[in-house]
């Protein structure tokens, strides 16, 4: 009853027209990002922070608009998979796999229906258990102490590059070369000016929407760059605009098998909605592939990973608001903004600012109504963007992120480091480090080792209050027993074929 | 090689950061003081980038010929457009890095400078008038 009265409130938060309108551009922007072959979620978020601070938004309507976008990449990133058989960001890889036999087949509309029912399925499933849980998490967490919180940061960062298979070592490096980037600046508890190298512009370190879209943004132009653009397909037509109702009530099933499989994976840190997506897939194979359908066109192979991956971003979202700890690299660019504009996320959040907690829940609820509605019937829309080339889109698509940074600080030492980050991300890339620690690294650095000094400062520097609390213990319990897992799951299945893709999540 | 190389340098920077964060003194009132933390840093740091210079495990190949001019192009394109922003201002630093990224994207030359020509304005109209943040129109070296 509770959670139904804060969800009204939050309706009145969402339905004012700035939010609404919002809203709409974020699924629109969202679905078109998605939908784009090179820009995904991550990007797609951390080109429009500096927008958002442009545009002089509250952190309410911010956050209304980056979750929307994030929504809607998850949406758009069927639509080239399916047609054009590229996946338009990475969790829609594998939607390909079903979505493109069907759509050669002269079933590319009945695809496309299905993906954005499935989709919606699952994002709304994935609303609701973030309506359900986010608050009970939160209210736990109260009870975190310093301590629990320095145990819950080791958890997320040793968590973080495990479950993706990639190599623990350098999941474990790229965290800490963020949480020592998070070090450059003014000690906040005394002053001392720590490795700015006698700079005046590092005193106050660096700032995380710069780092942000150097990392993301300016690497994938690289990335971009490493082939030759070639002239885009045109793609399948599509014939009818309304889905066949047969071919949907068949998938039912799978949305759901894989909405709650998504869920789960959007929960644990670190796996995020590309996790969701290939383990809804491979689950929902196992499950209901008796005639060895899958692969050749069937729509429940569409069904499952996009109902996974939709719901997989919902989940992720929990940790986020809950805890303050991304789950994702989305998720941990959205809470960069929100600590740029002085929100302090974390489980207090749910007290102290409950008008953006739950409008922006309630804004989720709408977003689905209004993605389905931009991607069912007007899906036209997008599939005539799709064909503006890229070198028209991509240049502009830079300037405006650049022109961004530079007009929040109008300094120019930003734009190097921004340039500067973007080189050390594409580098990294290249060498399968995963930027999403390095990020979360940065992101959680200054608390990390607040709650370090705090813990020290109560218990008169002993350490042993480190494992004193059950909070701790069970914590770190859990982050032996993951770090345990990760390490069996890579000593059992071979490494994913293009690590590199990974950070699109 | 080049994962090596990277190793080598991030075990350089940790070092150095060792280093540095041993100077820091320790202040009455605050048990860890400003050097603690970082030192818990700097030892996993040294010891991961140790471990990538011997084992410098899986990395995609780089871009190579052709291909690696272009990336070199669009890094520096970056930097003119940083440097001559405050020079020549905003109209004419945009237009040139949007034009000259179209045309490292296979644009036609024409079609490259058309867009620069028309996002630079649109932009300057978006952020300094819509939205009332002010960019240096023209620079130093014109204005």
């Amino acid at each position: 009853m509770d959670i139904f009265s804060h969800l009204l409130g939050g309706l009145g938060v969402a339905l004012m027209p700035l939010n609404l309108a919002l809203l709409l551009l974020g699924c629109f922007a969202g679905t078109l990002i998605g939908a784009l072959p090179g820009l995904g979620p991550v990007n797609g978020v951390a080109i429009l922070i500096p927008l958002t601070f442009a545009f002089g938004l509250d952190a309410t309507s911010s956050i209304i608009l980056l979750s929307s976008v994030y929504y809607g990449c998850m949406y758009g990133g069927r639509i080239s998979a399916i047609l054009l058989n590229i996946p338009g960001d990475e969790p829609a890889m594998m939607t390909t796999l079903d979505g493109y036999p069907m759509a050669l087949a002269g079933k590319a509309s009945e695809a496309l229906a299905v993906s954005a029912v499935a989709s919606f399925i699952g994002a709304t499933i994935a609303t609701t258990g973030l309506t359900l849980f986010a608050p009970l998490l939160a209210q736990a967490a109260i009870y975190f102490g310093p301590a629990d919180y320095f145990a819950l940061y080791i958890m997320a960062f040793a968590t973080i590059g495990g479950l993706m298979g990639v190599d623990l070592r350098k999941a474990l490096l790229s965290a800490v070369m963020g949480l020592m980037i998070a070090t450059i600046g003014l000690d906040p508890a005394t002053g001392v000016a720590r490795f700015t190298m006698g700079s005046y512009e590092l005193f106050d370190g660096f700032d995380l929407i710069v780092a942000m879209v150097g990392l993301f943004a300016i690497s994938e132009v690289l990335v971009l760059l490493e082939h030759r653009m070639s002239d885009k397909k045109d793609g399948l037509k599509i014939t009818r605009l309304l889905p066949d109702w047969a071919t949907l009530r068949s998938t039912l099933g799978a949305c759901f098998r894989g909405s709650g499989v998504g869920f789960i994976a959007g929960i644990l840190p670190g796996a995020g909605a590309s996790l969701g997506a290939v383990m809804s897939y491979s689950m929902e194979k196992q499950f209901s592939d008796r005639q060895g359908t899958f692969g050749k066109g069937d729509p429940r192979g569409i069904a499952a990973p996009e109902a996974g991956n939709n719901a997989a971003s919902g989940g992720a979202l929990i940790p986020m608001l809950a805890l303050g700890v991304p789950g994702s690299g989305t998720t941990a660019v959205m809470l960069a903004m929100l600590v740029s504009l002085n929100v302090q996320p974390g489980p207090l959040l749910f007290e102290r600012s409950p008008d953006l907690v739950w409008g922006l829940v309630a804004a989720l609820y709408l977003a689905n109504v209004m993605l389905l509605i931009l991607n069912v019937p007007m899906i036209g829309i997008f599939t005539t963007i799709l064909r503006v080339p890229n070198w028209a889109l991509m240049p502009v698509v830079v300037a405006v992120s650049v022109v961004g940074v530079y007009s929040l600080s109008r300094s120019v030492f930003d734009l190097y480091m921004l340039l500067g980050f973007g080189m050390l991300g594409y580098l990294m890339r290249k060498l399968d480090l995963s930027l999403v620690p390095l990020v979360l690294g940065l992101l959680l650095g200054n608390d990390m080792e607040n709650n370090l000094r705090r813990a020290l400062s109560i218990s008169a520097g002993d350490w042993s209050v480190f494992v004193r609390s059950p909070i701790s213990i069970s914590l770190y319990c859990l982050t032996a027993l993951f770090l345990a897992f990760s390490v069996w799951m890579s000593l059992r299945t071979p490494r994913p074929a293009t690590p590199e893709l990974q950070e699109n999540k | 090689m080049i994962g090596r190389l990277f190793g080598a340098a991030i075990f350089v920077i940790a070092a150095i950061y060792l280093n540095a964060a041993l100077t820091y003194e320790v202040t009455f009132g605050d048990p860890l003081g400003p050097r603690a933390f970082p030192l818990m840093l700097a030892v996993p740091a040294l010891l991961g980038s140790a471990s990538l210079v011997a084992f410098p495990g899986t990395a995609q190949d780089f871009a190579v010929g052709s291909r690696l001019l272009v990336q070199a192009g669009a890094v520096l394109c970056f930097f003119a457009f940083v440097f001559l922003l405050p020079r020549l201002g905003f109209l004419v630093a945009t237009a040139g890095m949007v034009a000259a990224l179209a045309m490292l994207m296979q644009a036609r030359p024409a079609a490259a400078i058309a867009l620069g020509g028309v996002a630079a304005p649109a932009l300057w109209l978006l952020f300094d008038r819509a939205l009332d943040l002010p960019l240096p129109l023209l620079g130093d070296w014109i204005g």
